[in-house]
């Protein structure tokens, strides 16, 4: 799925621009940024319930047109059910517009239901039912059809321990049966965990784009942790020193090298019984992202070289 | 099955189990066969036990002139408005329970008048005051040159829709018995029925000289077919348009609505649920259309008098044209309030526009439906629909005519259509906040 050159723009803001970036087959893409920063629009835009300004989406090199919606399951941020409608017809009406049969509706509509551990449910009215049952019937309904495209914000906001794990196996699961799987999510952690590639939008441009695990690779020679009794704070490409546990993590200076450490610990004979370059969390890379586009906002995107095919 | 068929099923059905629509559907006819019982029949009927006990009326004639004989016949005679109302009833529910109590009860309230004749005025006030008279007609001695009478009635007789009858009877008694022995016959009795409307006739001049009889109750049938339709349509948007508006609603203060505009297009959820609610208010207006036995009488009775088809089809097609251009209006401004009340509020402008112009020229128009008012009326989409079937009722709009109308319905449905799916599209993204004019301008110029 091509998104290409995107953009968007509302009576005073511009609320995407420019955007372009590749979602692959097999994969959970995670779709980050920070609160206004496009994300939703972009999904918007993606599920067409606004249109573009500008640029297009393109699935298996078609625009994305009502064949393809057909394929969407999409679980939104703000998200509900019929309130005093029985969970059942509910979720065969969500099953027929997205072209199943009364009765095939209503047959994967039961099937999930126990997928989702609320077996007995199918009779009752929504309203009768805990926020975080409703949340699994929900799930539910965006999953009913096998969508080849999925498309998840938020998904894990009020679950419980138990049913986080039980969405994770499912976007799993969508992701190994070879489906596209877009996550949206402030939860770092599950980022770190579930997504293959990542997106980040801030004030609606692409900031950063690619393969999660060479992003965090190029986000990490700015630190390292180092196992020594010595004081480093004094050293030219030591820009900070934080006790982490038994070593301490070294935040080097601006063009500093992990390298360019090592000679000078050698240099000066230091002694040392541990040396490792420290890898960002997705949290950390998140937060440093935003704050120097703040500070500059002219900085361009960070593409990570394993994303052929799209980047801005 | 397409999405906007999926979606008319959903709505209509979802609506249509629910308790409050059951209750208001089935209990409405209920209610109104109760209130009409208390509030019509009950007065009625008491007013009918007042008729059956109606006390004589005392004359005392001083001037010489009743005749008694006639008193007698004329006294026994109904109203020809009285009776003229029972053919009404014995036409419309000729062999229904209701037909028959309507006649019934006309036959109390139109009860004999009895005159009993007094020696004096003292002897007519006293049996006043005792309660044994109605009230007493005393004619002066000089009544045949200066036309005066004298009328007494206790206290608590002023009024009553039986004291109107009295008089005209009396002054028809006057009038039988002046005329006594003093002309024919034959000029007695024209004189008392100066017109015979059942023998009477009419007749309408063409332009191009010919006499053609003038059948008032044919126009009056054919009348009937436009006004039964211009009723359905104002009452069915009426009854559908809380319906519409709640299903907007709904959705949107349910979160429900980005899953569904995820599968279905806004213009075809907008048409769906157009349908498909539309459909529900429709069904609850023939329940009780239906169970209103009167109405079904109504009903039954213009049925009969549909001969021209031509005229029925173009108003069944103004009839849909109006409910479409109407709903979808009313449903797209509606999905921009955040409420249902604001959804009302918003929508009700557009009943407005259909019904106010035409209510408001429609005498004009019956009695010229080609001047350029009523045709600009009628070819503005937003007002055609009730226009038209006003133009069309009297029979004289050309065919190009009502064609064009059509012809703009359509067009006007179109844009309406699209119009109010954008607006609809805007609406329902917005939770809890009102679109800005030019949010709503933006979106319109790219429907």
């Amino acid at each position: 799925m091509q998104f290409s050159r995107l953009r968007k723009a509302y009576a005073t803001t511009v609320a995407v621009d420019d955007v372009t970036f590749e979602v692959r087959p097999g994969e959970v893409f995670g779709l980050l940024g920070p609160n206004g920063a496009g994300k939703t629009t972009l999904i918007r835009m993606l599920i067409d319930i606004i249109a573009p300004d500008a640029g297009e989406i393109r699935f298996d090199g078609r625009p994305l047109g009502r064949r393809e919606r057909e394929l969407i399951g999409y679980l939104p941020e703000e998200r509900g059910l019929y309130r005093k409608e029985k969970v059942i017809d509910i979720l065969v009406y969500f099953g027929m517009l997205k072209g199943l049969a009364r009765r095939a509706a209503r047959e994967r509509a039961l099937a999930w239901l126990a997928r989702v551990d609320l077996p007995g449910v199918a009779s009752r009215r929504a309203d009768s039912l805990s926020k975080g049952m409703q949340q699994n019937v929900q799930i539910a309904g965006a999953l009913l059809h096998q969508p080849e495209i999925l498309v998840m914000d938020e998904p894990f906001a009020g679950l419980d321990p138990l049913n986080t794990v039980l969405v994770k196996d499912l976007l799993r699961e969508r992701r190994d049966a070879g489906a596209l799987v877009i996550l949206s999510t402030h939860q770092m952690p599950m980022v770190e965990e579930l997504c293959d590639r990542v997106a980040m939008i801030d004030r609606g441009r692409l900031v950063l784009y690619g393969d999660l695990e060479e992003i965090r690779r190029s986000h990490g020679g700015s630190a390292v942790l180092v196992g020594t009794d010595a004081d480093l704070s004094g050293l030219p490409p030591v820009a900070g020193v934080e006790r982490q546990g038994a070593l301490k993590k070294v935040v080097l200076s601006a063009g500093a090298r992990p390298r360019d450490l090592m000679a000078l610990l050698e240099e000066r004979r230091i002694p040392i019984d541990h040396f490792e370059v420290a890898r960002m969390s997705v949290e950390e890379i998140f937060v440093a992202t935003v704050r120097a586009r703040a500070a500059d906002p002219a900085l361009p995107p960070v593409v990570a070289p394993a994303a052929a095919g799209g980047g801005a | 099955m397409s999405k906007v068929g999926v979606v008319i099923g959903r709505e209509f059905l979802s609506t249509v189990k629910r308790r409050s629509y059951l209750i208001v559907t089935l209990g409405m006819p209920f209610f109104v066969g109760t209130y009409v019982a208390l509030v019509g029949l009950l007065p009625a009927y008491f007013m009918s036990q007042a008729g059956r006990s109606q006390k004589p009326i005392g004359v005392v004639d001083l001037a010489g002139v009743i005749r008694l004989e006639e008193a007698r016949v004329i006294g026994q005679e109904g109203s020809e408005a009285g009776k003229a109302a029972r053919a009404i009833a014995d036409r419309l529910a000729p062999a229904t329970a209701q037909g028959r109590g309507v006649s019934a009860l006309l036959d109390e309230i139109d009860s004999p008048v009895e005159f009993v004749p007094i020696a004096s005025k003292e002897e007519a006030l006293a049996r006043l005051r005792e309660g044994t008279l109605e009230r007493v007609y005393l004619l002066p001695a000089d009544y045949v040159e200066k036309g005066a009478i004298e009328t007494y009635q206790s206290d608590g007789q002023v009024f009553g829709l039986g004291k109107a009858r009295i008089e005209r009877v009396f002054a028809r008694l006057l009038r039988r018995s002046l005329s006594a022995g003093r002309l024919p016959d034959e000029v007695r009795a024209r004189l008392d029925r100066p017109i015979d409307d059942e023998a009477s006739s009419s007749f309408l001049v063409r332009p191009d000289g010919a006499v053609e009889p003038l059948e008032d109750a044919a126009r009056v049938a054919r009348m009937a077919v436009p006004g039964v339709f211009a009723i359905l349509l104002v009452m069915s948007l009426l009854t559908s348009a809380s319906y519409l508006l709640q299903g907007v609603v709904e959705e949107k203060e349910n979160r429900v609505i980005e899953i569904i505009l995820s599968s279905v297009p806004p213009r075809d959820l907008l048409f769906g649920k157009l349908l498909g609610l539309g459909a529900a208010g429709l069904l609850q207006l023939f329940v009780w259309v239906s169970v209103a036995s009167f109405a079904t009488s109504l009903l039954a009775a213009a049925a009969m008098a549909i001969l021209d088809w031509k005229l029925f089809l173009s108003c069944f097609l103004f009839f849909v044209g109006g409910f479409l251009m109407v709903g979808s209006l009313m449903t797209g401004t509606g999905a921009l309030g955040t409420n249902s009340r604001e959804a009302q509020q918003y929508s009700a402008v557009w009943t407005l526009c259909l019904v106010l112009p035409p209510a408001m020229t429609w005498m004009l128009i019956l009695d010229d439906p080609n001047t350029w008012m009523a045709r600009a009326l009628g070819w503005f989409p937003l007002t055609g629909p009730l226009t038209m079937m006003v133009r069309l009722g009297t029979g004289k709009v050309a065919a190009w005519d009502a064609l064009v109308a059509l012809l703009c319905l359509a067009a006007g449905v179109y844009l309406a259509i699209r119009a109010s799916a954008a607006l609809f599209r805007l609406g329902l993204l917005m939770y809890g906040k009102r679109p800005t004019l030019s949010e709503i301008a933006r979106q319109l110029r790219h429907a």
